[in-house]
């Protein structure tokens, strides 16, 4: 048995919920004189355990809120667990979201230098694999343009291109295929496929059950931060759907006895706009959907 | 395999690793600084310049018998006033301000305070060329004593990074620290004879900002060697070296104390 390159062994993660941070002074001190300053906590994942050996790849499934991202961040580094313990042994490349650490005043060259170091590739490395980052993304043309100006297509090309090319032990790629449209999808699960060929490990979150399917041999199915199965992925996923299909099930039964328990189920709308989101095209006219970083934060 | 780096030890554990990152961080600051504008860095140099005419214009006349140099006198006051305020300032902001790029990836945390202060120590030595082309222009000699400009640059230093990274970490915690900060540097301008000679206000209060205002112990200095060409005082600056080293500790322990849950409230 070969050391696994991930090791996760009872973590929880715990969340401070938006609520307390961005209090103000005056609301602080409120709280400390009615001694109401306590933690709002909320358990993001619960108790999960996981081993991947190298070479693996994981498919990571459940609804929307099922701690799926927070798992992958915990993995990567970014949160701490509240218990338990993370162990990785390899480097990560890190995909969690669109666009994550383009800087949106800088151009795409700039980016891509700048995501390069922040990937921990050197200015070398950086230099040496310039041509086929651009080749990948197919934005020659917009090299010269501010990230703010590219459309949300464009920035997952580039995004993922980087990402792909820092060569690192564990590719991490969080949601990031679905701006993409049909052939640039098709265009980055065939290099997934390759990267796996080539012994990377990979973990995937997707809502597009045919990608998970194609890229993952294995799943982890997770429902508001606790583990659900997990295994060979064409089993998870007909699990999944069964749930799935309960889900809406039940909530045709709740409505039409009009006694909804609105935390009990999964936010649908939600969940159909994931799945619908358009297909950009990546050459859409510059400046239709530029959403500042600071906007988001 | 090598195993993942540490990702928020203060201690430079990865060696030179991140130093480009780093340099680019720094080189992002100054770009989005300056790229918008026409004179793009010439601005860094010509913006000094203009306000140190304007206010030795408006003021040399007022303080015309008591300070001699007025360009020279006002320039150094507002040059380590700009450095210490702002450099404080942008490390303040670096936390809060790079939250998003904190929360999608692994950089350590100490790359953005660390590469915010030292794109104020770049703005800094801009304002040194101004202030070279204002010594030439004013035709106001220097001597060997320059070499002890180095020391108060780094008594200064030392000061802003320190008190900066606590002004950050309490900017996490209650955002209201950023506002708060304009008007506390608004105070401290008044507060320093930047623009004033110091014997113009009562005694009383002279005594009070000669022993407890920092920024006055390194502009002290900075005078003593280009306006009078003498080594800087020495009580002076043992005292700017010893407020920067304070601030610094304090710093460093309050970070390393609440990095652990930083991510939690950003």
């Amino acid at each position: 048995m070969p050391q696994p390159i991930i090791e996760l062994d009872h973590v929880t993660v715990r969340y401070n919920l938006s609520r307390q941070k961005n209090k103000g002074l005056k609301e602080y001190m409120k709280a400390m004189a009615r001694r109401e300053l306590k933690f709002q906590e909320f358990i993001a994942i619960n108790d999960v355990s996981l081993t991947i050996q190298p070479g693996e790849s994981w498919g990571f499934i459940g609804t929307n809120g099922a701690g799926k991202s927070t798992l992958l961040k915990t993995i990567t580094g970014i949160l701490r667990p509240y218990k338990g313990t993370v162990r990785v042994a390899g480097s990560i490349a890190p995909l969690l979201e669109l666009g994550a650490g383009f800087d949106q005043e800088l151009t795409g060259r700039e980016n891509i230098m700048m995501n390069g170091l922040i990937l921990g590739m050197s200015v070398k490395e950086i230099y040496s694999r310039f041509d086929e980052i651009v080749d990948f993304s197919e934005l020659e043309n917009f090299l010269d343009v501010p990230v703010k100006n590219y459309s949300s297509g464009m920035k997952s090309r580039l995004g993922f291109s980087i990402a792909t090319s820092a060569r690192a032990d564990i590719l991490i790629a969080d949601e990031v295929l679905a701006t993409g449209d049909t052939a640039f999808q098709a265009k980055c699960e065939a290099r997934m496929a390759e990267l796996l060929d080539g012994g990377t490990t990979l973990l995937f979150v997707s809502h597009n059950m045919a990608s998970v399917q194609n890229l993952c041999e294995k799943t982890l199915w997770l429902e508001h931060g606790i583990y659900q199965a997990s295994g060979p992925t064409e089993e998870m996923l007909a699990a999944y759907a069964d749930y799935l299909e309960r889900m809406a099930r039940d909530e045709d039964l709740y409505l039409s006895e009009d006694e909804e328990d609105e935390n009990d189920l999964p936010l649908d709308d939600d969940w159909a706009a994931e799945e619908t989101e358009p297909a950009e095209s990546p050459l859409s006219p510059v400046g239709t959907d530029n959403q500042p970083e600071e906007a988001k934060a | 395999m090598k195993s993942t780096p540490i990702r928020d030890s203060l201690a430079v554990s990865n060696g030179w690793k991140y130093a480009p990152l780093m340099l680019n961080l720094v080189a992002r600051d100054l770009k989005k600084k300056y790229r918008a504008s026409f004179l793009g860095y010439a601005w860094c140099v010509l913006n000094p310049l203009l306000i140190m005419i304007i206010m030795t214009i408006v003021f040399s006349r007022m303080f015309s018998h008591s300070i001699e140099n007025y360009p020279i006198y006002f320039f150094t006051g507002r040059m380590m006033y700009v450095f210490v305020t702002s450099g404080a300032g942008a490390v303040m902001k670096s936390l809060v301000g790079n939250a998003a790029l904190m929360r999608k990836t692994r950089v350590p945390y100490y790359m953005f305070p660390f590469s915010a202060f030292l794109t104020a120590l770049v703005d800094f030595l801009f304002n040194l060329v101004a202030f070279a082309i204002v010594m030439l222009f004013t035709g106001t000699p220097v001597n060997y004593r320059i070499i002890a400009f180095p020391s108060v640059i780094l008594q200064a230093s030392l000061f802003t990074f320190g008190f900066g990274l606590l002004l950050a970490i309490a900017n996490i915690y209650f955002r209201d620290i950023q506002y708060l900060y304009a008007a506390f540097t608004t105070a401290w301008m008044y507060l320093t004879p930047l623009f004033y000679p110091l014997t113009s206000l009562p005694e009383g209060i002279q005594g009070i900002i000669q022993r407890w205002n920092p920024l006055y112990f390194f502009v002290e200095q900075t005078r003593s060697i280009f306006l009078d060409r003498l080594w800087p005082n020495n009580i002076t600056m043992i005292k700017g070296y010893a407020v920067g080293l304070i601030f610094m500790a304090l710093g460093l322990i309050l970070y390393n104390r609440v990095k652990k849950n930083m991510m939690l409230y950003l």
